[in-house]
């Protein structure tokens, strides 16, 4: 799991990606069809097919999240890098953007905002949208809630300098704070843990 | 009058999907009774995800009030995805 999200945060850190690759959904199609085939692959592995859904809702919400907010936003290459597994652990995924950036996208609506870690800290606790013309802003504070608080469950998420974590297994996740693992991209990077669902 | 939500896909997560099926859904009331209640029914649906919610559920809250019905709602995603539109 630690060399896949390494190189995931490496796609999303390099000053200028100029290939895909395996892993990059280049459209939300192509998301959403890898996404619905990794429902199937990790069903066998989950104690109960609801707590697959509550996964799977997070993760889809915060692939989705890359192309509702960055769209005409890119830095470079379209799309978001999607990668996921199995551990002894439990469950993990990895989701990345070469987008605008979530302090970009909120400073729009929120001027007051002054940097990466509190436009972080704005996106999944409170209900904003960089999208001001339109109602929403409820998909991360959805992935807070069904994550927060769940010791079997957890969340890193990095955009510019700013990081965030929460629930009882982001420290199972790599330490973005250390190297190898403190790499800083403008899009958005997410990791997901769900643990003891085998 | 009854719509069922697996009609729209078993993985419903994002928000143009949502917007489409809303579409959809607007055309049912062309002979909609307004003394009838219009149930959501998420039975066969896999997972719900919050943006599909607020694009389909939150609209048709506003419409119908107290005649929206929702159904077959105790998958977790789909429980907590309606809980967080409310």
């Amino acid at each position: 799991m630690r060399e896949r999200i390494r190189k995931c945060l490496e796609w999303f850190a390099i000053k200028i990606a100029t290939h895909s690759n395996e892993h990059v959904c280049a459209t939300r199609d192509v998301f959403q069809a890898r996404a619905e085939k990794t429902y199937s692959e990790l069903l066998p592995y989950f104690q109960t097919e609801g707590e697959l859904a509550l996964f799977f809702a997070v993760v889809s919400e915060i692939g989705n999240n890359c192309f509702d907010h960055n769209l005409g936003q890119w830095q470079d290459i379209p799309g978001c890098w999607f990668d996921f597994g199995i551990d002894p652990q439990g469950a993990w995924a990895c989701i990345a953007d070469r987008g605008q950036g979530v302090y970009s996208s909120l400073k729009r609506v929120v001027p007051s905002l002054q940097n990466h870690q509190q436009a972080l800290e704005m996106a999944f606790e409170k209900r904003i949208s960089g999208r001001s013309l339109e109602r929403r802003g409820n998909g991360l504070k959805f992935v807070r809630n069904v994550i927060n608080g769940n010791r079997a469950r957890g969340l890193i998420a990095k955009s510019g300098d700013g990081s965030i974590q929460f629930g009882g297994l982001a420290d199972a996740l790599p330490n973005v704070q250390d190297k190898p693992f403190d790499l800083k991209g403008k899009g958005m990077f997410a990791a997901i843990a769900w643990g003891k669902t085998l | 009058m009854k719509i069922e939500a697996k009609k729209f896909g078993e993985f419903l997560t994002s928000r143009p999907a949502g917007r489409e099926a809303y579409l959809v859904i607007q055309s049912y009331f062309k002979t909609d009774n307004p003394n009838e209640d219009i149930e959501v029914d998420f039975s066969g649906v896999k997972v719900l995800g919050p943006s599909w919610a607020d694009e389909v559920i939150r609209p048709l809250r506003e419409k119908l009030g107290k005649r929206l019905v929702l159904s077959h709602t105790a998958n977790p995603s789909v429980a907590e995805s309606l809980k967080i539109i409310e």
